[in-house]
């Protein structure tokens, strides 16, 4: 079969298999959205209450409920249930926040340019800084620089991202007072294509964005500083140097080019973790994002509203993942189609 | 018997009349198996002070908890900084600082708490560490070494888990669990590593099957057990303790994040549940919540900086050619080698 369709069919399947971990993880959670719309319905804060209504009437109106929160209902043959929340889900529509009152999707998706938005910026820091580091380092190989510039990356990299984040909130935010703690923009310029509005956005937006290209700076560096050892001693490079050809041209089409090359796949698997690890950094930074809508849907019990979110980090992830693979083929012409099916 | 009276003299003919007695072999098998690794790793700079790391921090999760006593609420003002010789107290007849690295905002000792909160910690690594090694290493050798329908099921089943973000099925499945135990806690946090574990071995096993020792062995009619006992892992043993210690950090900064969240229930001491202390009750508003904030995270960052140079001196004394580099320039000595 072709490697391309192959991937794709892959990529559905991995979707399907999620919708169903979801729809089981709904459906039989102790405790989990099911346990908590029906205690939310018989302490009455949901759905019809009073002496009024009979018993008929309130299972009918549970049902009801059922299929506007969890988009399934409970009382259905099991199959039933299963494609009616497949097929919702398919359709766009994830169900109802509790907490909002409002269609999940309605809440979740103005979310998503934000994390987008501190996502993107990190990765590109993330990558120019460690390509300069990595290579400064595999040039000076063996030396003081070398030894002292690993062992400080790879400290840096035992230390998680959320705990840089909450370093940097604590000295650059609180005690030195030179970033906003926490928001997404400044309240007082109207909003729109206005300097001081989009400077009070790259302002909030800043420390966060620090955080997380920390997350992958320190393997990566290391990573980009071993690809371009191996470059240094192959040799193509000699036989180039021989030529006589610039030493700046060499280091940039020879060197730059194949050392960044495995880094590509990479990156486009970070545009996934984007969304996975902002959950603790927007919860760090107050920053309306994807990952702090999940964190207060933990907070508050909002079960639609977290499945929500799982369902959109993950399909965002798989499908990260098949356009890296899908695409690894262009950038590096080394790949034949069909060989490359384990690039990561 | 004269052997039961004298002990002496038992060892002494044990000793003279049969050279390969059992306290011989047992000589032989310490020295082969503990004596000569512990030299070579004391050889490399990274295995030596790696190996120091993971042992002090064994040493305070064993030894230290016992004598340190616990951390109470009140026992002190709060936010005392660190070596203050206002509040100090004998121990064993020597005067010394009652809160070493001060107090926190609820007057507990920062030290007290840093050091109860280890061997949970180390409960956790070994659980979600042997899961993850052992779930990975046994879909990754038999897909490998199987192939056909068992092969694609597996490997489908490790490209899904791939494909799921950890965290965020972590923190829905810790919501259904509460997990209380730390062992439990860790096994729970394995789950989302196996799999890229079980992708790279497999890619081994692929390689290693065709080599011509294990075909011999299948041709003199071994079965698909003895052959991955015998042949195939002791050959990707290193692989997997290696990734066994990278997922041990893995389980450090996930059971820290989670904890941080909120997410898993506050049973044990965990740096995690200090951070989120810190950060939720007002560390960050005064320079004076520095220790506090910073304590958990020094111990998080040594604790996985300590394996991490370990298990890469490690890949150093397993990897033949990394070995085969490293004799080479032992013998020259013309070219010094930058690690040692």
């Amino acid at each position: 079969m072709n490697y391309y369709v192959k991937r794709v069919l892959q990529s559905l399947f991995t979707i399907w298999a999620v919708l169903t971990i979801t729809f089981v993880l709904i459906r039989w959670m102790p405790g989990g959205p099911l346990d908590y719309l029906m205690a939310q319905f018989v302490q009455g804060n949901l759905g019809p209450s009073g002496t009024g209504v009979d018993t008929q009437e309130r299972i009918a109106a549970f049902e009801r409920m059922a299929e506007v929160y969890i988009n399934f209902d409970p009382t259905a043959p099991l199959y039933v249930q299963y494609f009616e929340y497949v097929g919702d889900v398919l359709t766009g529509n994830l169900g109802r926040s509790i907490w909002y009152q409002q269609p999940v999707e309605e809440v979740l998706f103005p979310a998503i340019p934000w994390t987008v938005f501190i996502g993107a910026v990190a990765i590109f820091i993330s990558f120019i800084s460690r390509v300069i580091v990595g290579a400064a380092l595999a040039y000076k190989e063996g030396s003081k620089l070398d030894i002292g510039g690993t062992t400080l990356l790879i400290w840096g990299h035992s230390i998680p991202f959320y705990v840089v984040a909450i370093l940097l909130l604590y000295t650059f935010g609180y005690q030195f007072g030179w970033f906003p703690v926490s928001g997404r923009y400044n309240p007082d310029p109207p909003a729109g294509l206005n300097w001081p509005f989009i400077a009070g956005i790259l302002h909030h937006a800043a420390l966060p964005m620090v955080a997380l290209a920390w997350a992958s700076f320190g393997a990566g560096a290391i990573a980009m500083r071993a690809n371009a050892i191996q470059i240094l001693g192959e040799d193509y490079l000699r036989a180039a140097k021989l030529r006589g050809i610039t030493s700046k041209r060499i280091t940039l089409l020879y060197v730059a080019r194949n050392a960044i090359l495995p880094m590509y796949t990479q990156m486009l698997i970070q545009v996934g973790f984007i969304f996975s690890g902002s959950i603790i950094l927007e919860m760090v930074f107050e920053y309306r994002g994807v990952g702090w809508y999940m964190f207060q849907a933990i907070q508050n019990n909002d079960y639609p509203l977290m499945m929500g979110c799982f369902l959109l980090i993950t399909v965002t992830i798989a499908i990260a993942m098949l356009v890296a693979d899908l695409t690894y083929g262009l950038v590096d012409p080394r790949v034949r189609r069909g060989e490359s099916s384990e690039s990561f | 018997m004269s052997n039961q009276n004298n002990p002496l003299e038992l060892l002494e003919t044990t000793d003279d009349v049969e050279p390969t007695t059992r306290s011989e072999r047992w000589r032989v098998w310490i020295d082969l198996w503990i004596l000569t690794p512990l030299q070579i790793m004391w050889k490399d700079r990274r295995t030596r002070y790696g190996s120091l790391i993971i042992l002090l921090y064994f040493m305070v999760g064993t030894v230290g908890v016992r004598l340190v006593s616990p951390a109470t609420q009140n026992e002190g003002p709060a936010y005392v900084q660190p070596f203050d010789f206002e509040y100090t107290h004998m121990v064993y007849g020597y005067e010394v600082w009652q809160f070493p690295l001060g107090t926190n905002g609820f007057g507990e000792d920062i030290f007290a708490q840093t050091i109860h909160a280890t061997p949970a910690m180390l409960q956790m690594m070994l659980a979600g560490g042997v899961f993850t090694a052992f779930v990975g290493a046994v879909v990754g050798i038999v897909a490998g070494y199987k192939r056909g329908t068992t092969e694609r099921i597996l490997m489908t089943a490790a490209d899904i888990q791939i494909a799921i973000p950890g965290l965020p099925l972590l923190i829905v499945l810790a919501m259904a669990l509460q997990p209380r135990s730390p062992i439990v806690v860790g096994l729970i946090l394995g789950i989302t590593s196996w799999a890229g574990l079980a992708r790279a071995l497999h890619s081994q096993v692929l390689a290693l099957r065709s080599e011509s020792y294990v075909e011999a062995s299948r041709l003199m009619g071994f079965g698909s057990f003895p052959i991955m006992r015998d042949d195939l892992i002791p050959n990707i043993m290193p692989f997997i303790m290696i990734n066994f210690m990278n997922a041990a950090i893995g389980i450090i900064h996930l059971s820290v994040g989670l904890y941080f969240l909120g997410v898993l229930p506050f049973t044990t001491d965990n740096w995690g549940v200090m951070i989120n202390f810190a950060y939720n009750h007002g560390a960050l508003l005064s320079w004076a919540g520095l220790p506090w904030l910073l304590a958990p995270i020094f111990a998080i960052s040594l604790l996985g900086y300590g394996i991490t140079i370990f298990s890469q001196g490690m890949d150093r004394l397993f990897n033949p050619r990394v070995r085969a580099r490293h004799a080479t320039t032992m013998d020259d000595s013309d070219e010094p080698d930058p690690m040692q």
